[in-house]
């Protein structure tokens, strides 16, 4: 499974905290402002840009030095909750292919 | 859009334009090849001052090609009503004039200053917002503020005003103490009035509250701007209770005041930048309330002191 952020949603710093907040297309998925922890923030920001979930997990691996199986459940679990919230859009691995 | 308009907002002067010309009136805006209009009752107009055909006061810049900001002119696109029409509101001057408060906040934020939806009122010199939610009760705060405390409460926007943020903690984003325009250049459409300004030269005088058109139904005004002391942050609940917030607490709150569009994710990036900007500069209180005037008298013993002799 691969995942696209949501176009129209950005991810901002309010008084040091990570926020993302969808513009008025977006809002029709997803809340209108989410506060997030810190390690949600940098895995959306990563997708975002386009990073792959290897990327993601390898950077995540060398932060926290836990097992990449370990990372790479949490991470798979943070991409479905951010998912679930509309933030983050699924798209099959046939769907990338094509 | 046929005729271009000339606002004054907050110091600045704004191009504009209307669907329906009454909303031009209603906010005060005058055709760009005009003079506006001399002080009710004749007289001389004060330098930088002038007051509008209504009985609303708002500080202009010089009435010079010069003086207007270069920008395309706020307008609302026939597209975007779609977006902005809830219940049964049509298509109509008063709404185009509500509307638009999103599209100058939009306008006025390279510029460091956007529009808050908020009751603005002055106390000693300094302006407070009660900010909420419509119908949590704004007005009927503001209102028993002045009962309780005759005269010394003054209502310097009842609905709407306009921020100007003018911290030298981030001289990156607010030259508009300096002169009026964004971070990147010199803007000669500033008003060459704002760093000399006395209510922003004053104290740390670190965001200032501007009178604007948009008073609400009461059509509270009157009140000059003033540098902001403070925020009340205004929700309804079981018992009346006053905290100060930390500024963590209190960012997404005042974020969810400031009046966008919502349309560009450049925009919610800045709206956020403001909203911490607030939210770090100046003491944010929230307000249960749950009865007035008791709410109101724990707001006074608290935010509002009277010193004892």
């Amino acid at each position: 499974m691969t995942y696209q952020a949501r176009p129209g949603v950005a991810l901002v710093s309010i008084c040091k905290e990570p926020v993302l907040i969808p513009n008025r297309e977006a809002y029709a998925y997803c809340k209108r402002i989410q506060k997030l922890p810190l390690i949600w923030a940098l895995v959306w920001d990563a997708i975002s840009m386009g990073k792959s979930m290897d990327h993601v997990v390898r950077v995540n691996q060398i932060l926290s030095k836990k097992p990449e199986a370990e990372v790479r459940e949490k991470i798979e679990s943070v991409c479905q909750k951010l998912c679930e919230m509309g933030y983050l859009i699924a798209v099959e691995d046939d769907e990338v292919k094509e | 859009m046929e005729q271009l308009y000339t606002i004054s907002l907050a110091g600045l002067t704004l191009p504009c334009a209307f669907h329906y010309p009454e909303a031009a009136r209603a906010l005060n805006a005058f055709p760009s090849e005009e003079k506006p209009p001399l002080l009710a009752g004749g007289g001389d107009r004060p330098q930088g001052r002038w007051r509008g055909s209504s009985d609303i006061c708002i500080r202009s810049s010089e009435r010079s090609e010069k003086s207007i900001l270069p920008i395309p002119p706020v307008f609302l696109p026939p597209e975007e009503w779609k977006y902005f029409l809830t219940g049964d509101m049509t298509e109509s001057a008063g709404s185009e004039a509500n509307i638009l408060t999103a599209f100058f906040s939009e306008a006025l934020m390279p510029y460091d200053r956007c529009v808050i939806h908020a009751v603005a009122i002055r106390w000693k010199g300094q302006a407070w917002l009660i900010s909420a939610p419509s119908g949590v009760g704004k007005s009927t705060q503001a209102r028993y503020l002045q009962a309780l405390r005759p005269g010394e409460f003054d209502v310097i926007c009842g609905d709407r005003p306009i921020l100007e943020f003018c911290s030298p903690a981030q001289p990156k984003t607010s030259p508009a103490c300096r002169g009026g325009g964004p971070a990147s250049r010199p803007v000669e459409g500033s008003s060459p009035s704002s760093h000399r300004d006395p209510v922003c030269a004053e104290a740390s005088a670190s965001i200032i509250v501007h009178p604007s058109p948009w008073n609400g139904k009461e059509r509270w005004h009157g009140a000059p701007a003033a540098p902001l002391g403070g925020v009340i942050l205004l929700e309804r609940g079981e018992e009346n209770a006053l905290k100060l917030l930390k500024p963590r607490e209190a960012g997404i709150p005042a974020y969810l005041q400031i009046i966008h569009a919502n349309r560009d994710t450049d925009i919610l990036k800045k709206t956020a930048a403001l909203a911490t900007a607030l939210a770090e500069t100046v003491p944010v209180w929230k307000l249960t309330t749950h009865q007035v005037p008791d709410s109101t008298k724990l707001l006074l013993a608290s935010v509002f002191p009277t010193p004892t002799l």
